[in-house]
């Protein structure tokens, strides 16, 4: 048992070791290799998959146009597993091979654990989650900030609504305290009544929750949740007969939780802030981008034969600021930080990038565009807030 | 009271799935004794191949019940004769990690199947819930219910009436002595992985129109059923009264008193009972002490 116990990890680190060699620059200086640490497999592995499209998208359009500099983008896929310490581990991995910078991990769990480490190495990290994070030189994240995108944008939807008693469905973990935390100041300001009901992300059945929150008799059920923990709350709603609108959070606006949804759409719909990339269909004429994020829509659509989501187009971006810094002359996680520190403005897929700087890594400032989801497993535009 | 009656049939939907798992695990550890930790992942199995079968290859809903749960019957009988009849030679907490790898191996054997998203399936009739006395109830709940009541009906006359049911109860009392009489133990243990995993199968068939099931689930709805079984002191119809206790007190602790105590509560329980069990020798000890000393006081 020991044995083959030993014999999997030295087979775990060889592979490692191999898939991590000459990483920065290759030996003849003809490539430029990125790490690329996401959760592809493991619980978070709809998320890390879906950010590896977008990775794939950026590299084989920067490859097909020569490179950077004739070289071409050459990534370091790791899986970490969806385990925060196969995560640290990977990360020492990709720092010891030279690696500047690493897009991703793919959420909060794997995050925050190798946030030290890359600091120490001097690395820039790109992480994709949208959770809260104390800011650090080399480390930046994706997403708008969760009070903005969790509590704001929300709630102005529905106080403009005219949906002024909010029930707030939370998981018990750090995604669910993140919607908590933002909703609290914004339904303070805004003047709107907040009650909260909590439970295990992955539970089976949220009726108990929902029988409760009738008793309430809310104007907007919010799934203060990640992924397909919405789908749980919309299947609650119908067994229970309940006939308002649902806001779906952030970290369910993608195309697997559309999907899995579909089916399941309770009487008064689901609701979500989203981003062009999950409506390209109805972007203004003068949207900054607009382009570009169409041409990254059909290029999913050939690549993937599926819709694309902001999730994958955050890995992107983030791929894209890295990218942007190569090409100006940083060659260090220290140059690439700082060259995204000054970054004033950066159309990127999934919206402009433009508040970057020393106090914020987390430069994405969210269009207000709430969209609706659809039984055919798409989103359908709703509005723009002012 | 409308409200209680809501949560109880919320409690009895969730009683009705544990049941099904607790049963498969005092079933493999009554003829094995072993600790079928891949028990839940069965569960999931069954609910996305269900998935699979009635829904991408538009098999009917009857039918697609049958072929799922005799696949991953098969899949239990064959997990049993590939991955732990090997191993029988080895004892301890051994089996217990053997049976954690394959929860593991078939967690991404889903993933790889299945993909990574969760899946959920229609309705097997309306999901529009009808009213009766104040309760609004779902047809796929009360489907729910009546195919566990049917399924412990079954397995009550398989155990006490056929002989193969018969030969499982001798192998879980003395596998020596059914041996003796000319009983495999090792085939009625493989007998038993499949019976399991079918259970585990029906439960994931019935419960993935009423819930998103995803290959990550199977350890989570696992280790209910184990902490049913515990309850039960290992026995079927303990075990049912487990997976009663065990909702029950998750659904009227999220109902009455916080949703966040709800997982605390159950797992609380758990350790209140393997406390009073390990105790419990101790405490009759003293009691027997205490009734022989009035007695020869008397």
């Amino acid at each position: 048992m020991i044995r083959t116990i030993a014999a999997f990890s030295l087979v775990g680190s060889l592979s490692v070791a191999a898939a991590g060699c000459g990483t920065g620059s290759d030996d003849d200086g003809n490539t430029i290799k990125i790490g690329v640490m996401l959760s592809e497999t493991g619980p978070q592995a709809a998320q890390g998959q879906v950010h590896r499209r977008g990775v794939e998208l950026v590299i084989d359009r920067v490859n097909s146009d020569g490179g950077i500099d004739g070289k071409k983008i050459e990534p370091v896929f790791v899986d970490d597993e969806s385990s925060p310490d196969r995560a640290v581990e990977l990360a020492r991995q990709l720092a010891s091979d030279d690696v500047i910078a690493i897009i991703g991990p793919s959420f909060a769990g794997t995050c925050g654990p190798v946030q030290p480490l890359i600091e120490r190495e001097g690395v820039f990290t790109y992480c994709l989650s949208g959770a809260q994070f104390e800011w650090t030189p080399h480390y930046f994240a994706a997403a708008p900030p969760p009070s903005v995108a969790l509590g704001d944008i929300p709630m102005e939807w529905a106080a403009k609504s005219g949906l002024d008693k909010v029930a707030c469905l939370a998981t018990s973990d750090t995604s669910g305290d993140g919607y908590l935390g933002s909703l609290d100041s914004a339904t303070e300001r805004l003047g709107l009544d907040l009650s909260v009901e909590r439970y295990a992300s992955g539970d089976a059945s949220v009726q108990t929750q929902l029988t409760k929150v009738k008793s309430d008799d809310p104007d907007l059920i919010f799934s203060c949740a990640s992924g397909a923990n919405l789908v749980t709350v919309a299947k609650g709603m119908i067994a229970l007969g309940l006939p308002q609108p649902v806001f779906a959070g952030l970290g369910s606006v993608g195309q697997p939780v559309a999907q899995a949804v579909k089916g399941s759409l309770p009487e008064g719909g689901i609701y979500a802030l989203a981003s062009w990339i999950d409506v390209p269909g109805s972007m203004p004429e003068d949207q900054p981008n607009r382009e570009a994020i169409q041409q990254y829509a059909a290029d999913y659509r050939d690549k993937f034969g599926e819709l694309p989501d902001r999730a994958s187009a955050d890995a992107a971006d983030g791929l894209s600021l890295v990218l942007d810094a190569i090409r100006a002359g940083a060659d260090t996680g220290t140059e690439i930080a700082e060259h995204v520190e000054s970054i004033e403005s950066f159309e990127g897929i999934a919206g402009t990038y433009s508040s970057f700087d020393d106090d914020n890594h987390r430069g994405l400032t969210p269009e207000k565009v709430i969209v609706r989801f659809t039984t055919t497993g798409a989103f359908e535009y709703v509005e723009t807030l002012p | 009271m409308a409200e209680f009656l809501q949560y109880t049939a919320s409690a009895l939907t969730l009683a009705c799935t544990i049941s099904l798992i607790a049963t498969g695990w005092v079933l493999i550890y009554q003829v094995s004794e072993v600790l079928n930790l891949a028990q839940g992942s069965f569960l999931v199995i069954g609910g996305l191949m269900f998935v699979s079968i009635s829904h991408d290859l538009g098999v009917p809903v009857p039918l697609a019940i049958v072929l799922t749960v005799a696949l991953v019957a098969s899949w239990g009988v064959a997990s049993d004769i590939v991955v732990l009849r090997p191993a029988r030679q080895v004892t301890g907490l051994a089996p217990i990690f053997i049976t954690l790898g394959l929860a593991y191996v078939l967690g991404e054997v889903a993933r790889s199947l299945w993909g990574p998203d969760p899946l959920t399936a229609p309705h097997f009739f309306t999901d529009r819930p009808f009213q009766i006395g104040g309760v609004l109830l779902q047809a796929q709940a009360i489907v729910l219910w009546s195919a566990t009541l049917c399924t412990f009906a079954v397995l009550w006359l398989v155990f006490g009436r056929t002989l193969i049911g018969k030969s499982m109860r001798a192998c879980a009392q003395s596998p020596r002595g059914a041996i003796l009489v000319g009983i495999s133990p090792a085939h009625m243990r493989s007998l038993a992985f499949g019976i399991a995993a079918g259970l585990g199968a029906l439960a994931g068939a019935f419960l993935i129109p009423l819930s998103p099931i995803s290959w990550a689930d199977g350890l989570h709805i696992g280790l209910q059923g184990l902490v049913a079984a515990i309850l039960g002191r290992w026995s079927y119809a303990g075990a049912a009264a487990g997976a009663a206790v065990l909702a029950a007190a998750e659904t009227y602790t999220a109902g009455y008193i916080s949703s966040a105590w709800k997982d605390a509560v159950w797992l609380a329980l758990l350790i209140v009972v393997l406390l009073a069990a390990a105790a419990a020798p101790e405490i009759r000890r003293r009691l027997h002490a205490v009734r022989s000393a009035r007695m020869v006081t008397a």
